[in-house]
């Protein structure tokens, strides 16, 4: 049932986004979810009292709510906070499912998760079934096809020259972020998981999920500065802003198991985002990239039998390979788009035939390691 | 004449440079008060061999040095009680520079460093300088500028772990985004205080020096109470969102009892720094008996699990260490439910 909403929508501004009526089909709401087909927005916390109204939607975002707010509005910011998830995911998933070829997979999204162990939890992230977790562990198990998770919330920004509580579930670029992950685990699969027992999946990532991460959240924000409100405070000249449009190239890139795959999946979010400016620049649609990008991950989730797991791993987390896979998918739709999207990853110091090291070395203008590439 | 440049102490801070360079040392007549600017020669070094300078840095005294402070009293239970000399041999009663005379001192700092009064610090036409010259004006709050959250710190007694609890909630709320004031309302003029909460990440900060006191003890006590609003009220003015208050000594000194008095109604929250789980106790019951909204327990006792585990029991309140409201639970302070620990 088409139910009335009210959510945030993305207005290329350092905000929140434009409160906005929307349309939500809804199977049930519950007093703290929302059940939505193949997907669904809990809060964890309850008492949100979604189905107070009678089947309206229309909640206010009240400033976030948080620890500073009247029950009332907390109560209100918790309602308005799984209503607009629930947007932002239903849009992102359907935008991307005819990109893909096929809808992914139920997705499930807890929102006040945590709150026991870290009451001031500002972020969010993509869980599934693991045997052990770096932190914040899990008492029950995530679904097997994924969750987002998203903290209660412990920061304050500003909106409108007022102070904003920075719940998650109000921060479009944090809910988009981790619907990456949902996309780059059921295409791509970067660390093999489909692979792996369904309850021992790995939750580590690499750069290129974390990129391409913040690449769809670009997307779906319609600005390269996907974290410019509640981290505003972040210059945007540093990287770890993670400013689409920064001028990161293979340079910045550090690898290494010590290094925050966030940090380094900006060069390849950058990348990407350039990449989609430029085939904009010769009038295409940014669907038409965007489809591109969404093909070569499908690309490179494809297993190859023989190939060793490790191989394989590491395969999937060569820049240059996931460049090909893009290159590759734009040829068999013609390569309308090969040449320009080459030379703007080139920019950014990406090419095909390179592994991440040597891509960086060179970049760094140090001598070659190898002659060969990765292999692909 | 000393062979040495004078060195400035911290409680000179306010004194802009210009009017730092006008002055030069004249006659000692006149009754002492507290906030004149006096010059000193060391006589001897005792507990205090260095001074702060007006941004805080420690520097080494020599005897023969002259020392540029003002007179006050002070009221320190784990060091002096001191007061504005009659004479001209007095000491040195902090390394912020407040010189008076030692009436009675904690064992463990018997031995004052000694100091000569060489004469007032004057201005081009002679006339006495005092830190009550430079003081920041008792301005009401402007209506426009809403009135800022209040967190005040008060504690058991000196070395409570007052200003480390006030520093951690400075930063627990400049981690959340807000724009944090500290303001310490009383005690004697120091600089590692006040770079304590800088480090924190405050915004802005003032304190009783602002208003022409280099030191509180002695003061008229509805001075103090003004000056305690005039804090709160020049940070607002500044942009904080949230002003954290310390108030020095422990709750059975007169002008700290009095003043938290004063607390209910202006403070939002206040936070009890006990160094054990009886004084956690005893402090949280006579908050409680003259209505001090109170919502956490913290500074030393924190430092030992059992202890806290006591205090907790005995005070029915949250203890909390530093890093905890560093980490988050400050804001919870102000919630307007109960504070989650």
């Amino acid at each position: 049932m088409k139910i009335p909403a009210v959510a945030y929508r993305a207005d290329g501004t350092r905000g929140p986004g434009a409160l906005s009526e929307v349309e939500l089909d809804v199977t049930e709401i519950r007093e703290s979810a929302l059940v939505m087909p193949g997907l669904l927005v809990v809060d964890v916390r309850g008492g949100a009292g979604l189905d107070r109204r009678g089947g309206d939607l229309r909640f206010k975002p009240a400033g976030g709510g948080g620890p500073l707010a009247s029950p009332g509005d907390r109560r209100e910011a918790m309602a308005f906070g799984i209503v607009n998830v629930a947007y932002h995911l239903r849009r992102g998933l359907d935008y991307l499912a005819p990109l893909t070829g096929h809808a992914l997979p139920p997705l499930i999204a807890r929102i006040g998760a945590h709150q026991d162990e870290h009451a001031t939890w500002g972020g969010g992230h993509y869980r599934l079934p693991a045997t052990g977790y770096s932190s914040l562990p899990e008492t029950t198990m995530p679904a097997v096809t994924g969750e987002i998770h998203l903290g209660p919330g412990g920061a304050f920004t500003q909106a409108a020259g007022r102070r904003y509580f920075a719940a998650p579930a109000h921060v479009v670029a944090i809910v988009a972020h981790e619907l990456g992950h949902h996309l780059t685990r059921h295409t791509a699969d970067f660390r093999l998981n489909g692979q792996r027992p369904p309850l021992a999946q790995t939750n580590h990532r690499i750069p290129l999920d974390e990129g391409t991460a913040d690449y769809l959240a670009a997307v779906l924000l319609g600005t390269p500065d996907i974290y410019g409100w509640h981290r505003g405070g972040t210059p945007p000249s540093a990287q770890a802003r993670r400013c689409l449009d920064g001028p990161w190239t293979m340079a910045a890139f550090r690898g290494g198991h010590d290094t925050d795959p966030h940090l380094d999946g900006t060069v390849w979010a950058a990348a990407l985002w350039s990449a989609r400016e430029a085939v904009r620049a010769r009038g295409a649609q940014a669907t038409e990239f965007d489809r591109l990008v969404a093909q070569g991950l499908v690309r490179t989730g494809v297993a190859d039998p023989e190939m060793p797991a490790e191989a394989a791993r590491r395969r999937r987390r060569s820049f240059g390979n996931a460049l090909g896979a893009i290159l590759d998918a734009d040829a068999v739709r013609g390569g309308r788009f090969g040449e320009v999207i080459a030379a703007a990853f080139a920019r950014r110091g990406i090419e095909t035939r390179f592994s991440n090291a040597d891509l960086r070395d060179r970049c760094r203008g140090l001598p070659r390691r190898a002659p060969a590439g990765p292999g692909r | 004449m000393f062979g040495v440049r004078p060195k400035r102490t911290y409680l000179t801070r306010t004194m802009p440079a210009a009017a730092a360079a006008a002055t030069t040392i004249g006659p000692h007549d006149g009754p002492a008060r507290a906030g004149d600017l006096i010059a000193a020669k060391v006589e001897r070094l005792g507990t205090h061999d260095h001074v702060e300078d007006p941004h805080g840095r420690r520097v080494r005294l020599y005897p023969g040095d002259l020392v540029i402070g003002a007179y006050g009293n002070r009221y320190a239970t784990d060091f002096y009680e001191g007061y504005v000399p009659t004479g001209a041999r007095t000491h040195l009663l902090t390394a912020g520079g407040l010189i008076g005379t030692v009436a009675a001192a904690h064992e463990a700092h018997a031995d004052p460093t000694r100091l000569e009064v060489a004469g007032r610090l004057v201005d081009e036409r002679l006339r006495p300088r005092s830190l009550e010259d430079f003081a920041r004006p008792l301005r009401p709050l402007s209506p426009a500028t809403g009135s800022p959250i209040t967190v005040a710190v008060l504690g058991t007694s000196m070395s409570a772990g007052k200003t480390t609890t006030a520093a951690a909630i400075v930063r627990g709320f400049a981690r959340a985004g807000f724009a944090p004031g500290a303001g310490k309302v009383t005690g004697s003029g120091s600089g590692k205080d006040r770079w304590s909460y800088q480090d924190a990440g405050a915004h802005a900060l003032l304190d009783f020096l602002d208003f022409g006191m280099p030191s509180t003890f002695g003061y008229p006590l509805n001075r103090l109470g003004a000056t305690m609003t005039a804090i709160r009220d020049g940070l607002a003015s500044e942009g904080c969102d949230v002003v954290v208050l310390e108030i020095a000594d422990g709750l059975l000194q007169e002008e700290t009892a009095w003043l938290a008095r004063r607390l209910p109604g202006f403070a939002d929250a206040v936070v009890f720094a006990a160094v054990d789980a009886l004084s956690a106790r005893s402090g949280v019951a006579l908050l409680r008996e003259i209505g001090v909204p109170i919502r956490a327990v913290s500074g030393l006792v924190t430092r030992s699990p059992l202890a806290t585990r006591e205090a907790t029991a005995a005070t029915g309140l949250p203890v909390l260490a530093p890093a905890v409201l560093a980490g988050g639970a400050a804001v919870r302070l102000v919630a307007s439910e109960s504070v989650v620990a």
